[in-house]
């Protein structure tokens, strides 16, 4: 059912954004928006089956606690 | 809705004001200094001061240019390409924190049995409409809120001075300096330094008189306003505020003058509200700009959804407890902000200038 949600909620994105897009002439953009749409859509997809749980926000967070050597408390897994 | 927009110097100014507030509305600055706060908070305004003369000597020395234009300047197309992709990652993670912050603000305290999916899809919907409608509505409403939330403020400390204890002030100096000068670097990364982003925004609104004056005004009045909030907040709780999550809207709750005005937090949450939506607004607009700038894009109108799309995820995962969020602020933001908002800064102009230089010094024919 959350899978079909997904896809319908990202159908609904790209029927709003498609006369648009059907007008515009730049190539550019048409590639832009692919990409942007096409890693939401997935990524939606992969946070539902449980094989993405992190976010870039937790990803940053990562990073500097590991670059700046203190320890994440385990109270955050 | 792109390009040159009307905007006034006044509303300017009150974009900056309401940026600055946004989310530290919600937190107490400074809340490891407990009843210092107020000293971590000047000390944060005073280095902003350097950064408000960087930023502003930036938009002197290239007028007509945003942030990512003055990057591909200064460090050439491919270098200057890769910086301006590391500075929308910056604006897309802070977006996500400001809606997770203020979602998971509603979810605890106002909506508590409302799923908090659903809250972060409103919230990124209606800052993706504005988005959508340009930098020019952002302006106007942020104008007719900088009024209700500076009111409010002053409002409701006056309705709290029976629960004032002015003994909450002492000792009025700390021990530990080495803690407010500490505390003043996390408050200068946020919020005073996350003004960094309107460098992409000025040059949609005139010359840099102008908008460095609305800017620095903008700061004053988000920086009193901030003051007056955290003294208020330090007088009726004194050394609770740091133990408090949220501690304004614990010591609005106080308010009860002859069991008649109580409950006044939730004018309160609406002014957060107010605030975080016109930050989040904002961000969601550089961030836009900056995929329309670097992708040599007509217009970013098509990009606002699906980036919604990736917010909303973003924010829904970001942060699973509300002490995961604390240790981010005042332990990973700072370190991870300053990069963005001294450190780049810094070696654009240092580039351009030395561009400027070997220009000059270039024998003409």
């Amino acid at each position: 059912m959350t899978y079909i949600s997904i896809i319908s909620i990202f159908l609904g994105i790209f029927l709003i954004d498609y006369p648009g897009l059907k007008k515009d002439k730049d190539l550019n953009e048409k590639i832009v928006y692919g990409i942007l749409f096409s890693v939401g859509l997935a990524y939606a997809l992969l946070i539902n089956s449980g094989l993405v749980k992190n976010s870039l926000p937790y990803l940053v967070l990562q990073a500097v606690s590991f670059f700046r050597g203190i320890k994440i408390p385990p109270a955050f897994h | 809705m792109e390009g040159k927009y009307p905007v006034s110097s006044r509303q300017v100014l009150a974009l900056i004001a309401m940026f600055i507030l946004g989310t530290s509305l919600l937190f107490s600055l400074g809340q490891e200094l407990g009843r210092h706060s107020w000293l971590g908070i000047i000390t944060g305004f005073i280095a902003f001061l350097f950064l408000f003369w960087l930023y502003y000597f930036l938009l002197k020395l290239e007028p007509g240019k945003s942030l990512f234009g003055l990057n591909e300047q200064a460090f050439g197309r491919g270098l200057g390409t890769v910086i301006n992709l590391w500075y929308l990652i910056y604006f897309f993670v802070l977006l996500s924190v400001v809606v997770g912050n203020f979602v998971d603000f509603i979810n605890s305290v106002i909506l508590i049995q409302t799923p908090e999916i659903l809250l972060t899809i409103f919230l990124t919907l209606t800052a993706a409409y504005a988005v959508k409608k340009g930098l020019e509505s952002i302006a106007r409403l942020s104008e007719i809120m900088v009024f209700c939330v500076f009111t409010t403020a002053i409002v409701v400390t006056l309705l709290l001075f029976d629960k004032i204890d002015t003994t909450n002030f002492w000792p009025l100096w700390p021990q530990n300096w080495a803690l407010v000068l500490r505390s003043g670097f996390s408050i200068l990364t946020f919020p005073f330094g996350e003004t960094v982003i309107f460098l992409s925004i000025f040059y949609q609104l005139g010359g840099p008189q102008k908008v460095s004056k609305g800017f620095f005004w903008g700061s004053v009045v988000g920086v009193f306003v901030l003051l007056v909030i955290a003294l208020r907040n330090i007088a009726v709780l004194g050394e609770f505020v740091k133990f408090s999550t949220y501690p304004a809207y614990d010591s609005v709750r106080l308010i009860n003058i002859a069991r008649f005005i109580t409950r006044a937090e939730v004018v309160i949450s609406l002014n957060y509200m107010f605030a975080g939506y016109v930050k989040a607004t904002t961000v969601y607009y550089s961030l836009c700009l900056g995929l329309k700038e670097i992708f040599r894009l007509k217009t970013y109108q098509h990009l606002v959804l699906p980036i919604a799309a990736l917010v909303i995820l973003n924010a829904h995962l970001s942060f699973s407890t509300n002490v995961q969020n604390v240790f981010f602020a005042f332990e990973v933001y700072p370190f991870f902000a300053i990069i963005f908002q001294l450190i780049l800064i810094l070696a654009t102009l240092i580039m351009l200038l030395i561009k400027k230089q070997l220009g000059r010094r270039r024998p003409t024919i």
